[in-house]
C-alpha cells in the first residue's frame, strides 16, 4: 500500500466511523423544528397540493347540510366570509392554509409552540408526557400532546369546537399529524404536515391531507390584527360600528 | 485526495453535530430561565398615576385629548401594545417561550407577542413603529435586560390613557426571585420619552408563577365577552389561591 492509498483508507475508515456516529446522533435527536415556515400550495414534487378533499367522505345528513350551504354561500358570498368576524381559524384549518401567512414554530423542551401570523393564533403541543386533562373546553386550537416517531413528530389533537359549515367536524373529532423535515425535487427542506382527520360522527371513514411550508430564514412574523382598518377608521373620525359589540 | 476525503468527512461530521442541540435548546444552556406562565400581580402606589408624573406640556396635551371610546385600542380588539401588555395588572396570564436566541412573550391579549431577540443582531434600519415594538436583549449575570423601541404612538401606556410618542425607549431587566416557596419574574422596567415625560418612569412589575392558570385563545377573548368574563373569573380565583394566602407577599 502506498502513502496516499494509506493516507486514504484512514480517512475512508474515520469517515464511515463520522458518519455512523452523526447517524447515531441524528437518530438519538429528534429534527428542531423551529423557524418561520411559509405554507405553499406547491408539493414537494412540484405539483399543486390540495388541503382538502374536493369530495370528503361527508355522512348524509351532514352532506345535506353542506350542500345547502353551498347554494347559500354561492348566493350571498360576504355572509359566508369567515374572516369578517375576526375569528381565529378552528383546527385543522391553520394548518391547511395556503395564503402568503407564514407559521413560527418555536421547539423548546418538552414542547413546540406554533405562533400563526393570521389571527395571532397559537397552537401548544406538549411533549411531556401528560395526558389531556379531563372536562377541558373545546377549543379554536383544541389540544395537543405529541411525541417523536424517529424524525417525525407525531401529534393528537382533541377538544376542538365544533367546525364550520365548510369544514364540519364534532366534539369526537381526533386529528393525527406527522410532521416532518422533507427535501423537494431541489434538495430544499420542507416541512410537510400530514393529517388524519377522524370523526366518525361527520364523516364515513377517517381520511388523510397534507400542507407544505418551505423555510424562511431571516423573515419575521408581522402584525396581522383582524380589525385594524376599524380602528385605523376610527383614528381617522369616522364613526364606525363595531360588528361585534352593538 | 486525502484531503478532499478529510473534507468530505469534516463535512459531514459538521452535518451530523448540526443536528445535535437536535429537538430542543437545552434550558441549561441558559443563564436562568423564565419559560412558564405567570400572572402580574397587583402593583402598591401606582406609578402610573398622572398626578405622579412630571409630565411636559406636549404630554399633558396628549392626556387631556385621550377619549377611551376612540384612542383604547383594546375597545376595537387591537393588541395592547407595548409595554402596556407587560405593565398591566389584569387577571390575564403571559406565557414565556424561551430559547437561547429568542425570548418569546406570549400574552394571553389581543394578539400581543413579544419577540426579544438575544442573538446578538442589529436593529434593521429603518425601522418602522410597530404595537409590538422591536426588543433586543442581553445577559446580565442572572438578570435579561430588553431594550425595546418603534412602539407606535397609537397605542398608550396604561388603561388611563398615558401617552407616548415614537421616540419612547423602554429598559427592563427580568430577574427571578423567590419568597415562601413561590417564584417570581420580577420586571423592572423603565421608560424614557423625554418629550412627553420630564423624568423616566421607573415601574417594577412582579408576575406571580402560575401554570396552571388557562391560556384563552388571543383575539377570541375579545370577541366572545362571555368566554372573556368566565376566564377572568377563573384565573383571578387562581391568582387568589397561589397568592397571597399560600405563598405571601410579593418580594
Amino acid at each position: 500500500m502506498t502513502h496516499g492509498a494509506l493516507a486514504r483508507t484512514a480517512a475512508l475508515l474515520l469517515g464511515l466511523g463520522l458518519l455512523i456516529a452523526a447517524s447515531v446522533a441524528v437518530a438519538a435527536a429528534p429534527p428542531d423544528l423551529t423557524g418561520v415556515w411559509m405554507p405553499t400550495a406547491i408539493g414537494p414534487d412540484g405539483n399543486r397540493n390540495r388541503t382538502w378533499p374536493a369530495k370528503p367522505p361527508l355522512l348524509p345528513a351532514v352532506q345535506a347540510d353542506y350542500d345547502a350551504y353551498r347554494v347559500l354561500a354561492a348566493a350571498n358570498p360576504e355572509d359566508f366570509d369567515s374572516a369578517r368576524s375576526c375569528l381565529p381559524y378552528i383546527m385543522p384549518r391553520p394548518m391547511l392554509v395556503v395564503a402568503q401567512y407564514p407559521l413560527e414554530i418555536v421547539q423548546t423542551d418538552g414542547r413546540v409552540t406554533m405562533i400563526f401570523e393570521l389571527h395571532n393564533d397559537v397552537r401548544r403541543i406538549y411533549l411531556d408526557g401528560r395526558t389531556p386533562p379531563s372536562g377541558l373546553r373545546p377549543t379554536w386550537m383544541g389540544y395537543s400532546v405529541g411525541h417523536w416517531e424517529g424524525d417525525a413528530l407525531v401529534v393528537r389533537t382533541t377538544s376542538v369546537r365544533d367546525g364550520t359549515i365548510d369544514q364540519p367536524h364534532g366534539p369526537s373529532m381526533v386529528l393525527t399529524e406527522r410532521l416532518r423535515l422533507i427535501k423537494d425535487k431541489d434538495a430544499n427542506t420542507m416541512l410537510e404536515d400530514e393529517i388524519t382527520v377522524d370523526d366518525l360522527a361527520t364523516y364515513a371513514q377517517p381520511f388523510t391531507v397534507r400542507n407544505f411550508f418551505r423555510q424562511r430564514p431571516g423573515v419575521e412574523i408581522g402584525e396581522y390584527f383582524c380589525s385594524e382598518d376599524l380602528w385605523q377608521q376610527n383614528l381617522s373620525g369616522n364613526a364606525t360600528k363595531i360588528p361585534w359589540r352593538n | 485526495m486525502p484531503k478532499i476525503g478529510a473534507s468530505l468527512v469534516l463535512g459531514l461530521f459538521l452535518g451530523g453535530v448540526g443536528f445535535l442541540p437536535g429537538g430542543a435548546a437545552a434550558a441549561s444552556a441558559l443563564p436562568v430561565d423564565f419559560s412558564g406562565v405567570w400572572v402580574a400581580s397587583a402593583r402598591s402606589g401606582d406609578a402610573l398615576k398622572p398626578d405622579k408624573l412630571h409630565m411636559t406640556e406636549r404630554g399633558k396635551a396628549a392626556l387631556a385629548a385621550f377619549d377611551p371610546r376612540h384612542h383604547d385600542s383594546t375597545r376595537f380588539c387591537m393588541p395592547y401594545g407595548t409595554p402596556r401588555n407587560t405593565l398591566s395588572t389584569a387577571p390575564y396570564p403571559v406565557e414565556i417561550v424561551q430559547r437561547p436566541e429568542r425570548l418569546t412573550m406570549i400574552f394571553d391579549r389581543l394578539g400581543d407577542v413579544r419577540r426579544v431577540f438575544l442573538d446578538g443582531r442589529p436593529r434593521p434600519n429603518p425601522l418602522w413603529p410597530t404595537w409590538l415594538g422591536h426588543s433586543l436583549g442581553h445577559w446580565e449575570g442572572k438578570a435579561l435586560v430588553i431594550e425595546t423601541v418603534a412602539m407606535t404612538k397609537e397605542s398608550i401606556l396604561a388603561d388611563n390613557g398615558l401617552p407616548h410618542s415614537e421616540d419612547m425607549r423602554v429598559t427592563e431587566r427580568l430577574s427571578l426571585a423567590s419568597r415562601d416557596g413561590a417564584q417570581w419574574l420580577i420586571d423592572d422596567i423603565t421608560i424614557t420619552d423625554p418629550a412627553l415625560y420630564e423624568a423616566p418612569i421607573k415601574v417594577t412589575q412582579r408576575f406571580r408563577r402560575a401554570d396552571g392558570a388557562e391560556m384563552s385563545e388571543g383575539s377570541v377573548s375579545c370577541l366572545l365577552d362571555q368566554w372573556r368574563q368566565d376566564l377572568e373569573r377563573r384565573n383571578q380565583t387562581l391568582a387568589g389561591e397561589v397568592g397571597a394566602e399560600k405563598n405571601g407577599a410579593p418580594p
